[in-house]
């Protein structure tokens, strides 16, 4: 449900605080005019939004008319005229870009209405409600700070035109009507992430004004009615401040609804199952890490975390594939579709972080298909398991998490980490990392010199 | 004071209040038995759809020609005619999404006397050891891909000449557990007796080999049924039901390599030659079927039925109007607002819509079993839903059907009122 007033806040609540803007120093229509108006024009956009082909001309092209569209509207605000385009246009291309999201095809997965439908629907419209109650509440207030409209117009249209800006820089560049270079791509890389995050930029521009609301408007007003006199002003002078106050509460009301919902989505209901508690274990000097099987075979997923010598994570789990007896399947934390996003247990059942796939138990261990990816050469000893290092070497390109430990340098014997190191050489199934390109050099040419005898005897 | 002159107006004119009552309980008694049966059967479609385990039917390309009009395919008067081979049933365990195969079993249809009546047998795995590429000890068949399946008494052993009988085959010859038959002149033992809520209690179930050598159809079987663990369908998987060819390269790998039941089967089909295979949807292949083509009909007698109550909640309206004009017109000569003679009456036609839509509801519960029964033979569960939805339609009805008798209160006259002119 969080999902729909996400993606409505997102693409309409930018539009929302230009539209206040843009009323507060105009007459407006009445209000069956504008409600009407108004959904006319969003159903509109959302109806050209499936009209409009895919591919990367159409984006372009809606792009430098958002574009254009954004930078006239603003243009305009230096006139007083009433004018019903900017509201319908402007309401309509937003309409247009959320239609695109997948957000309407997800309204329902059959063809029947059922609770999930109505829900969803339901949250729609409570989402737009709330949009069209914030912007009538900003209007008001803007009437009385006609001045503060600015930070909402300038605010307002670089949440939409920096992000815009960067679209149609890397539609160009896919059209290869620009080239692709380093500056331009990072530059269209940073300014669309910013896109995310315009919801929460239009709800703090609000913030902002409520804020310079309550220290212009209702402060003043508060004192006035405290320092009024005579019975008529005083009965007057706190209507006016209870007024402000109850429009001040209301809009930030609308605000932190605004806000939870939005945060609950980011921050718990988009995000992705996290993965259980990960026990390190270091590898014995004889190479074979070992493990009591015995606590290991209660049918949970047990997660294990080895570090190379390199620093890299090499994550894998041990379960008991089977319900009535011990039949246990060491396998790597990854699978070699979906990387290392790795495995939860949910229930009785083992599902994939990447896909979401469940997995059939007792096909843990086995090779293919969406299946963890299997740690070979492990053996049952007794009461322990026993994984040798070199199987779990083999994980380590499935891997990329990196872990910043202390290594030293074999030529200088000087300790340095292992991220900020500026060289590494592999030698003899390890790495040596060196603090400077001579150390790295002389390593390079003869190994056996600065190695300790031990390791040397390792060496083929 | 609202309060006041709310309860005075219910005491002085109960009746017409009771008539507005009936008026939205009618309307939202219809809607929500409506509701309560769209929605109950909406809620299962979404939930098989969303489930994590599906079953697959494999089937001989040339049987699927005549689509689901026979059900699972078991009942096709064709089936026997055109076969699959069993040699190739290992390749099953063998596609990209072999992991997620929880098991499968044959099935082979067919009559055969037993004891001088014909009998109806179905010839199948029951927990199956079958060498499969890399497992040897591989076990499969219905223990597994058919976990609801009741046994009076004990399973058979697939080697050995045991059967279930369906519990209404077995209650019709008064076969126990432990009968001995006499098919195609050797001895069948019958272990236990099979309640599975399906076909399969009409019939004599018994493992694959007997009945191929029974029927004499040696090597084949009919369809296969696959248990698979899968992910819930969505946008992408139901565009590549309707046609994986129109996939562009890019999104048709993401579908191949994502476990939708789709794309299993669309696997399914490329290891088994000649089949093709198709998820057996419970719910979405019969109720679904239904509720989708009546739903309109649904919807536009729900429609007028509001329509209806909306109009007579106006006219009921009209005529308090005219009745309580003079009081209206005190009202307005004392100062009152128009706006809070208007909210008066809007209130009480919310206070009357709300009691209305809760009868309606109980109503239409009632109502609502009776279809289930009718219709589906079975009860259909309540969804709270129902209750929200129908008392905001309730009330927004009773709202409509206020705003227009509401609009003349801002033109009536206190002085023309209260002499008696209008």
């Amino acid at each position: 449900m969080s999902y729909y007033w996400a993606s409505i806040l997102s693409a309409f609540l930018p539009t929302t605080v230009l539209l206040a803007a843009h009323w507060a120093v105009r007459r407006p229509y009445g209000p069956w005019i504008t409600l009407l108006s108004s959904a006319a024009a969003l159903l509109a956009g959302i109806g050209l939004s499936f009209a409009l082909p895919a591919g990367q001309f159409a984006t372009l092209g809606l792009g430098i008319a958002q574009f254009v569209l954004l930078a006239g509207f603003l243009a305009w605000q230096f006139t007083t005229r009433r004018e019903p385009f900017w509201q319908i246009a402007l309401l309509a291309v937003a309409g247009v870009l959320w239609g695109r999201s997948p957000a309407l095809a997800s309204l329902t997965t059959i063809h029947v209405i059922n609770t999930d439908f109505i829900l969803n629907l339901a949250s729609v419209v409570t989402a737009f409600a709330a949009c069209l109650l914030l912007g009538w509440l900003l209007c008001l207030l803007l009437r009385e700070l006609p001045r503060w409209r600015w930070l909402l117009l300038l605010g307002g249209g670089a949440l939409q035109l920096v992000p815009l800006s960067g679209n149609i820089l890397l539609s160009l560049m896919k059209l290869q009507a620009l080239e692709l270079t380093r500056a331009r791509l990072s530059f269209a890389a940073k300014t669309i992430d910013l896109e995310s995050a315009a919801a929460y930029g239009a709800l703090l521009l609000v913030a902002l004004l409520l804020a310079v609301a309550a220290l212009r408007l209702a402060w003043p007003r508060r004192r006035a009615w405290q320092a009024a006199q005579a019975l008529i002003a005083r009965r007057i002078a706190l209507a006016a401040y209870r007024q402000t106050r109850a429009l001040l509460a209301g809009a930030a009301l609308v605000v932190l609804a605004m806000v939870c919902a939005q945060g609950y989505w980011d921050a718990v209901a988009s995000r992705p199952p996290a993965l259980s508690a990960v026990t390190r274990v270091d590898m014995p000097p004889d190479n074979e890490l070992r493990l009591t099987l015995a606590p290991l075979m209660d049918g949970n997923l047990h997660r294990f975390a080895w570090v190379a010598d390199d620093g890299k994570v090499v994550r894998f789990f041990i379960i008991n594939r089977l319900d009535d007896r011990v039949a246990p399947s060491v396998v790597l934390d990854a699978c070699l579709l979906c990387g290392d996003k790795g495995y939860v247990q949910q229930g009785n059942q083992v599902v994939c972080v990447g896909c979401g796939v469940h997995m059939f138990k007792p096909s843990i261990g086995k090779p293919g298909g969406c299946n963890p990816v299997p740690v070979e050469h492990w053996r049952v000893e007794g009461e322990q398991i026993v994984i040798p290092k070199a199987s779990l070497e083999t994980g380590l390109q499935l891997f990329s998490t990196v872990l910043t430990i202390e290594v030293t340098d074999p030529v200088s014997g000087q300790k340095l980490t292992n991220t900020s190191a500026p060289h590494r050489y592999a030698y003899a199934g390890k790495t040596y990392f060196f603090a400077d390109e001579a150390a790295f050099n002389a390593f390079r040419d003869e190994p056996e010199k600065y190695l300790p005898a031990a390791a040397q005897g390792d060496a083929p | 004071m609202m309060l006041r002159m709310l309860r005075q107006s219910w005491r002085r004119n109960p009746r017409r209040k009771l008539l507005a009552v009936a008026t939205v309980f009618l309307a939202a008694s219809l809607l929500s038995a409506l509701m309560l049966v769209s929605i109950g059967i909406g809620d299962q479609m979404a939930k098989e759809m969303k489930s994590y385990g599906a079953n697959i039917l494999l089937e001989p390309a040339e049987q699927a020609v005549l689509p689901s009009l026979f059900g699972e395919g078991e009942d096709n008067p064709l089936a026997g005619q055109s076969t699959l081979q069993e040699s190739e049933l290992p390749n099953i365990v063998d596609i990209f999404w072999r992991n997620n195969i929880v098991g499968f079993a044959p099935l082979l249809n067919g009559e055969v006397a037993v004891d001088g009546h014909s009998v109806r047998v179905i010839g199948t795995f029951f927990d199956h050891v079958l060498a499969v590429a890399d497992d040897p000890e591989y076990r499969t068949g219905q223990k597994i891909v058919s976990p609801y399946w009741q046994v009076d008494g004990a399973w058979p052993d697939d080697a050995r000449a045991e059967a279930l009988a369906g519990v209404a085959l077995a209650g019709r010859h008064g076969w126990t557990p432990g009968t001995l038959l006499t098919v195609d002149g050797e001895a069948l033992r019958i272990t236990g007796i099979l309640r599975s809520g399906g076909e399969e209690e009409e019939a004599l179930v018994a493992p694959l080999a007997r009945v191929q050598g029974w029927l004499d159809r040696p090597g084949r079987v009919g369809s296969v049924r696959v248990s698979a663990l899968s992910v819930p369908e969505n946008d992408l998987s139901r565009r590549a039901i309707r046609d994986p060819d129109a996939l562009d390269a890019e999104t048709y790998d993401q579908w191949y390599c994502t476990a939708y039941v789709s794309s299993i089967a669309h696997q399914l089909e490329e290891a088994v030659s000649g089949s093709i295979a198709r998820p057996i949807w419970q719910v979405a292949a019969s109720e679904g079927a239904i509720i989708e083509k009546i739903q309109w009909l649904l919807i536009m007698a729900t429609c007028a039925a509001l329509i209806a109550a909306a109009m007579g909640i106006a006219s009921l309206m009209t005529s308090a109007l005219i009745e309580r004009a003079k009081e209206i017109g005190l009202m307005k000569a004392l100062g009152a607002h128009d706006w809070r003679i208007a909210l008066l009456f809007y209130a009480e036609a919310a206070l009357n819509s709300v009691v209305g839509a809760v009868l309606g509801c109980l109503a239409g519960w009632g109502l609502a079993r009776a279809i289930g029964w009718q219709l589906f033979g079975e009860a259909l569960a309540f969804s709270w839903i129902v209750v929200p939805s129908v008392l905001l339609v309730s009330l927004f009805i009773a709202l409509a059907g206020t705003w227009f008798p509401a609009r003349r209160i801002v033109r009536l006259d206190p002085a023309e009122v209260l002499y008696g002119r209008q």
